[in-house]
This record gives structure tokens, sequence and C-alpha cells, in this order.
């Protein structure tokens, strides 16, 4: 089954979710918020559970 | 020579209630699909809807018009291979097997070619792609084949992948790790080069079907096309990516564009087939360098989401796939359907000639790449396309008060085995494992917020 992290949008408050796997493994990669196009990283967006390299 | 155009001058001639020509405005964003949902829920009959105003998110109506609901009806799917609704999977299943090698034509001869952009003449947001569901981050491009070549054998692969038009020329593209395009673009990545990409959209429904189906790999998708469509699919040599590159000539549009190496960028999320949304995910992108279309191209669309859209292309590609190999593990299969009341069941209707027949075919079904959840096998006087008559069996031998009788009824009538469970146990405890289920703040519904 396929893990997802919600974060929320530091911008517009806005929560949505992300793969986990995707984001784990990409530490630098920017997320882009889908209701406003803010990009920022997961970790400024509180994940919840939180990002995490695969055990 | 059959094409989209084709197919609606035959069909609006034997069924014309079945095609929807609508002439008021309506949005692209959340409008037209809400328009569809309730068009699905007020007719019988899922009608193709064609929308002649669609207003794009910059508030401009579209030169083009939209089509919705094309694939959703698996009567029309049935029809457009002469075929019934009973024996589709099985005639679909036979006309993949009969391949015909692609008919390369000139430019002047492909209709796909009367308009054609380049470079910075190219802007996707023209055009009048949908944004289905809330969440959706903008315009995705849902009804067209994302086509490229296996570098080792030179043959085509094709598969209907989601693409966000996230700028003009910029698609990002949700392509599967492991598709056979995914396989594909992983050797592109091992030999650090950009991989060569088309969009192909809108074309003959037969085609389409063609095309979608699981094949091996490599085996061309081109072919089966030309074998359901009963012709040779024409091919033209594309603009920007080559002589040798070929796309469909009678396509409504062709999109052209390299992949970069190494590049990821977010992409969803997404209202996915199961009705709840996929999160966003670190996908490739398509550089757009070309696009070609016909004067007035039909932008088709498939809304994901929707049942109706499950029960026709969804389903369709499915239960021949699956008809396929259940064949070969069981000759006594006599028929398969994937209801549209869920799409991860599947029926299976046999002769059984032994006791272990019903139990070899569910694990070849699940065991099968299509994403098979619960599979129920039943004898030849039960009717699997009528649910009623489906439930009927299933409920008592599920109920596990009569053991006895509900013993009687699972040999002689239904198995059924969840797809994660490893061994055969039939009983209330297998029915479906907790941990199968998804919880329900993990994923939210995808429906349409507009009505």
């Amino acid at each position: 089954m396929v893990r997802v992290t919600y974060v929320t949008c530091p911008q517009c408050k806005k929560e949505y979710y992300l793969r986990t796997e995707d984001f784990s493994e990409n530490r630098d990669a920017n997320t882009e918020c889908p209701f406003c196009t803010k990009e920022f990283k997961p970790e400024e967006g509180h994940p919840h559970p939180p990002l995490s390299k695969r055990e | 020579m059959k094409d989209l155009r084709t197919f609606f001058e035959d069909y609006s001639r034997l069924f014309p209630e079945e095609i929807v020509s609508i002439d008021r405005a309506v949005d692209a964003k959340w409008h037209a699909s809400a328009v569809a949902t309730k068009a699905e829920r007020a007719c019988k009959t899922s009608p193709v809807l064609i929308f002649n105003q669609l207003r794009l998110l910059n508030g401009a109506i579209s030169a083009y018009p939209a089509v919705v609901n094309l694939l959703s009806s698996r009567r029309r799917l049935a029809w457009t291979i002469e075929s019934t609704v009973e024996r589709f999977a099985i005639d679909l299943s036979s006309r993949i097997r009969q391949k015909k090698k692609p008919l390369v034509v000139s430019k002047s001869e492909a209709p796909v070619k009367e308009v054609v952009k380049k470079g910075p003449e190219v802007n996707l947001l023209d055009y009048p792609a949908l944004v289905q569901h809330a969440w959706d981050p903008g315009q995705y491009i849902t009804a067209g084949f994302l086509t490229c070549y296996d570098p080792d054998t030179g043959i085509d692969n094709c598969a209907l992948q989601r693409g966000w038009i996230k700028k003009e020329r910029e698609i990002r593209i949700h392509i599967g790790h492991h598709s056979h395009n995914g396989m594909i673009f992983s050797k592109h990545e091992r030999a650090k080069k950009g991989m060569k990409v088309i969009y192909w959209i809108g074309h003959h429904p037969a085609a389409y079907l063609g095309a979608e189906v699981k094949l091996g790999f490599p085996e061309s998708h081109y072919e089966s096309a030309g074998g359901v469509l009963g012709e040779p699919l024409r091919l033209v040599p594309s603009e920007t990516l080559g002589e040798d590159f070929l796309v469909p000539a009678d396509a409504e549009v062709v999109i052209e564009g390299i992949i970069p190496n190494g590049q990821r960028r977010p992409e969803a999320p997404f209202g996915e087939h199961l009705g709840y949304f996929g999160g966003q995910t670190l996908s490739p992108y398509m550089d757009v360098t070309c696009i070609t279309h016909r004067k007035k191209p039909y932008w088709l669309t498939i809304l994901c989401s929707h049942l109706d859209e499950k029960e026709g292309i969804g389903g369709a590609r499915r239960e021949a796939t699956l008809y396929e190999i259940l064949r070969k593990a069981v000759p006594g299969v006599t028929n398969v359907y994937r209801p549209s009341s869920c799409p991860i069941h599947l029926y299976i209707q046999m002769k059984k000639r032994k006791e272990s027949d019903p139990r070899q075919a569910i694990l070849a079904a699940i065991s099968a790449p299509e994403g098979i959840k619960h599979v129920f096998v039943f004898d030849e006087d039960i009717n699997i396309f009528d649910e009623p008559e489906v439930l009927w069996p299933s409920a008592p031998a599920r109920s596990g008060t009569k053991i006895s009788w509900w013993c009687r009824i699972v040999t002689r009538r239904v198995w059924t085995l969840p797809a994660n469970e490893t061994v055969w146990e039939p009983g209330p405890a297998s029915i479906a494992p907790s941990r199968s289920r998804p919880r329900s703040s993990s994923r939210e519904r995808s429906f349409p917020t507009k009505s």
C-alpha cells in the first residue's frame, strides 16, 4: 500500500498529501502546493507522519 | 480509413441520442466534470458530451471542442468492434491477437499535420484540457497515449498515462515506475540520455482499445491497435523527433517533446480511478518541442474517477488481458467480467473440469498485473453480467451460518479469495483482512466539488 504524508502549505494553509517514499528519499526536493502553487520543503509544511528514510 | 470523425459519423447515424453537443459556455475547471457527473446520474446510457464553448482557465473560450465520456460505455465500445456486451472480452482478446503492421504515409496524407506549431508558437494552455477534481493542481491530459520507443529493439510502446499541463511547453508526466514506459525510461536514465516521447490524443475508439491493452515487453501497441481497428494504423514521421519516430497520422492531436535526463518535479495530487486522490509524487517532465493537430481537433478527456469510465475502457482492456491469461491457465474459463460496481473485482465464468480449476483461475487472476483484489468464480449457469444473479449465490456463501449448505454452494457455484491471502481458505475470516482496507484518514475522496 502506498504511504502518504500530509503537509500544510505555509502560504495558503491548505492541507494535501505527498507520497512518502518519493519525498523521504529526496530530502532536497520541494513540494508544490496544488492550490496556490507555492513551492516549499516538506519540513516547512509540518509533515505528519514525519518523513523519514525507508527502514 | 477509420478515425474519430468516421466513428462519430457512423455512431450518430445509429444512436443520435447518445451524442450530446453542448453550446453553452462551461468552465474547464470543475464545471465540465460536474456536468458529466450529472449526466451520468440522469441518463441510463452514458452519452458522449461535446463541449463546444469551453471556458479556459484564463477566461477565454477555447477554439477547440472538448469531448468526454466517449470511452465510458461498455456497449458503445463493444459496438466499435462489432461485438456485444457479453462477448466483449472474448472478441477483444481475439482481435488483439490479429496484429497488423502499421502503414507509413507521407506528411501530406496525414490529417494530424494540418496545423504544425513549433517552439515558442506552442501554448498548451490554449487547449481544452479539464481540471477534473478539487485537489487537481491544473489541466490534465488523461486520454493521451504516452508513446516512446525501446532503445534496444526499436519497438514502440503506448500507454494512457496522465500529464499535468504545467506551463505553455511543460507537461509533468506520471510515468509509472513499473509500466513498460517506465522500463524504457529507466534504460534512457541509465544511459544518461533524454527520452523522446509523444502524446497522441483522439482516434477511433477501437484504436484506443488496441493501444491500451497490456502486452508483453517489448511488443508493439501500434500493431495491436491495428488488429483491433481491423486495418493497419496509419503512421507518419514526427516533426522534431526524427524521421524514424512515427506518430499516428489520423489522431486529432500529437504533442512531441523530450524528457530531460535525471530531472524530477512535483506532480499531482490527482483524482485516481478508485475514487481517491493519489499523493503528490516526484515525476519526470516533458519539454514540448512541437504540437501538430487537425484544423479543429476534438480534445478527448477521460474523467478518471467516474464510474462510467471504469466500465468502459478501464475495464475492457483488463478483461481482455485477464481472459487471455486465464484461458491459458484453465481452459474451462468461458468468460470474464470486471463489474463497474467495483473495479477491483473480477467475475469468472467457467466450465469446471476438475476440483482445482476454480482455485487455479483465482490464483492466475490475482497474480496478473491488473490490480484485481477479489475474484469470484461461477459455474456456467450464472449470468456474470447480472449483478443480482451474482450476489445471490455469494451472499449465503459468506454468511457462515449454514456451513453444510454454504459448503455446497461454495463448491457448486462460487469460490472467492482476497488478493492478499496467500493460502486458499474459504470462510468469513478471509473476506477482508483489516490491514487491506484503506484507512479513512489516509485518503480523501476525489469527487468534483462544483455541481
